[in-house]
């Protein structure tokens, strides 16, 4: 049945379809929606909601729910982000699923209350202690909010990592059509890993979950290199199989867009209009941030294409174009369309089409 | 001849090839002995979650035969709270911390989980000191300092029971030390009064043990002995605080 919803519900509803157990969040805009979704719908199904004393708590609290073995989901939005890189490197390093809803506002600091794209590095880098990775997965529609949710406790549980859907208001506050079609996934068998009291277990022996194997030897992990490896193979595994994108108009593109979030949904509408004026763009639009779809950017780098970057953060000093330069590897011109072009010098400002048609066509002559 | 067993290591602690990992005359080993003990005693080891912090308490999970994790600094008892929403009483869930972890950077995961009365139980072991980074001042008695250093703020150390004994969701709090046969029957006691009302859903709670560090106090072990009883415990009262009397 198609419904009329707005992207942070859909963000329950798919959390719910999955099999989520327990959400535990603190309040900060713009994700309250969020949270009051689950304070409303999650208790009644005898499912937990608890809302935590800080993001650091959050993240801990978490950590506890998906080492019971519960399938967990946490969101905030970028001023909260700010507390949970501690919480996130502990869970990778012990392994453990979880699934983050990042929302994206203005920043850098307390920034705005309004929407942005500025948290890409932060979310697609270790932000916290140590050498890891997470998923990133980027929907830019209700559907894909629904969608991606889903996707994102299957990989987590896959790959024992957390995954983060980073998205911002633009995407998630819009009402649009959505439908709720439950995703069928192979999740992994039995936690047998989790926490529960040793009677508990088929085998009836203790369980350690441990984030410091180079103080703690186990028989899965001997010593802190063959810890490494393991975790290393994990991440290039991820790193082979997980790649998502989706193009558009790519085949005879000129000028290829590289965008996520609302400002692909710009840059899909900027085509249509430059390809009515015979300008011949198309857009690579990376689902998975990390791992980052860097193959097919190089490919068309290599037909001789030119770049134009959309993207809601100050562009010159990271974010998404980072990753596409390291993909072209200066085999073409990258240009770019940043929170500098906003409509608007207030926190509401957004990147229109009018600007981003103006810069293809200046590199489009 | 007929012997009598009057003691030994409790079958909860692991065989190891190696000696325990704590300095001589650190009493940690005795402080998880209150808990392993009344843990078999209750028959509670099929559903047992030990949970332990960071410092010189980070080793013992590993060396236990229960279900457990080394968690994060300060952050234990948010862990333990977690895990107790989702296997409810299916299992008995034991946070044990020293002070430099839980009465420092875990003050807030601790306060809260008081807040809400979650049902775990919190074994403070406060040994004064950082232990295993150095001779760094902790907040739950840093009264040992050496003259060179600046004198500590006067609200130090920091009274966790007296804290959180407004609070309606805590059940029990009590304090007690481990430097006599009589303190450790006590303590245990606590101890084993703390886990009964986890048992019985009753809400937070807490047992502080006063435990010596001679190797950062700088004193014999005698002299930690008598400095816990003397100083320590002079600003530390010991006893239970709220929840006594039973079940």
């Amino acid at each position: 049945m198609v419904e009329i919803m707005e992207g942070n519900h859909a963000l329950g509803w798919g959390a719910l379809d999955a099999g989520c157990d327990a959400y535990c969040s603190y309040p900060v805009t713009p994700q309250n929606e969020v949270v009051e979704w689950f304070a409303r719908e999650f208790p009644p199904r005898g499912k937990i909601f608890l809302q935590s004393t800080s993001e650091i708590e959050s993240s801990f609290l978490c950590m506890g729910f998906v080492a019971g073995g519960a399938r967990t989901m946490t969101s905030t939005a970028s001023p909260g982000w700010g507390l949970y890189p501690e919480g996130m490197s502990h869970i990778v390093a012990a392994e453990l699923p979880l699934v983050v809803a990042l929302l994206m506002r203005g920043g850098p600091g307390q920034g705005t209350t309004r929407h942005s794209q500025m948290d890409y590095t932060s979310a697609t880098s270790p932000g916290g202690q140590g050498g890891y990775r997470n998923i990133v997965l980027a929907p830019y529609s209700c559907q894909e909010c629904y969608d991606f949710v889903q996707l994102a406790f299957y990989l987590s549980e896959k790959y024992r990592n957390p995954v983060i859907l980073l998205a911002e208001p633009n995407v998630t506050r819009v009402l649009e059509q959505m439908e709720r079609r439950p995703l069928t996934f192979e999740y992994p068998p039995d936690k047998k890993w989790a926490l529960k009291g040793k009677a508990r277990h088929s085998d009836g022996k203790s369980r350690l979950l441990t984030s410091g194997y180079g103080l703690t030897s186990t028989e899965e992990h001997p010593s802190y290199l063959s810890y490494l490896k393991h975790l290393h193979d994990k991440f290039e595994q991820m790193r082979a199989s997980e790649v998502r994108y989706e193009q558009y108009e790519i085949e005879d593109a000129r000028v290829v867009l590289v965008a996520y979030g609302y400002t692909a949904r710009v840059s899909r509408e900027v085509i249509k209009q430059a390809r009515a004026e015979g300008i011949k763009a198309g857009l690579i639009r990376p689902l998975t941030l990390w791992p980052f779809p860097g193959e097919p950017i190089r490919k068309k780098a290599e037909e001789g294409a030119k770049f134009l970057v959309v993207e809601d953060n100050l562009g010159e000093i990271g974010g998404l174009s980072d990753d596409v330069r390291l993909a072209v590897a200066g085999r073409a011109e990258i240009s770019l369309v940043t929170a500098l072009d906003r409509h608007n010098p207030g926190e509401g400002g957004s990147i229109y089409p009018g600007k981003v048609l103006e810069k293809l066509k200046g590199i489009s002559q | 001849m007929i012997k009598e067993w009057v003691c030994g290591k409790p079958r909860l602690w692991r065989d190891r090839p190696t000696a325990l990992p704590f300095c001589p005359g650190c009493q940690h080993s005795v402080g998880v002995r209150t808990v392993l003990e009344t843990i078999e005693e209750l028959g509670l080891e099929g559903k047992t979650i030990f949970l332990g912090g960071g410092g010189c308490v980070y080793p013992i999970p590993t060396m236990l035969d229960l279900d457990g994790m080394q968690c994060p600094q300060g952050r234990a008892s948010s862990i333990g709270s977690a895990l107790k929403r989702i296997h409810g009483r299916e299992a008995i869930i034991i946070v044990y911390q020293d002070d430099n972890d839980g009465l420092a950077v875990g003050t807030e995961p601790l306060i809260h989980a008081a807040l809400r009365g979650d049902p775990v139980t919190v074994i403070m072991a406060n040994n004064a000191s950082y232990g295993s980074t150095g001779w760094q001042m902790a907040p739950a008695g840093n009264q040992i300092i050496p003259p060179e250093m600046e004198k500590p703020n006067p609200s130090i150390p920091i009274n966790i029971i007296e804290l959180l004994a407004e609070f309606e969701g805590v059940s029990y709090l009590a304090r007690g030390t481990v430097s006599s046969p009589e303190d450790f029957e006590d303590t245990k006691r606590y101890v084993r009064t703390a886990i009964q009302k986890q048992i019985a859903g009753a809400g937070f709670n807490l047992v502080e043990i006063l435990l010596a560090c001679p190797t950062r106090w700088h004193l014999t072990p005698r002299e930690s002995l008598k400095w816990i009883r003397e100083e320590m415990a002079g600003k530390l009262p010991l006893g239970e605080f709220k929840g006594g009397g039973g079940i």
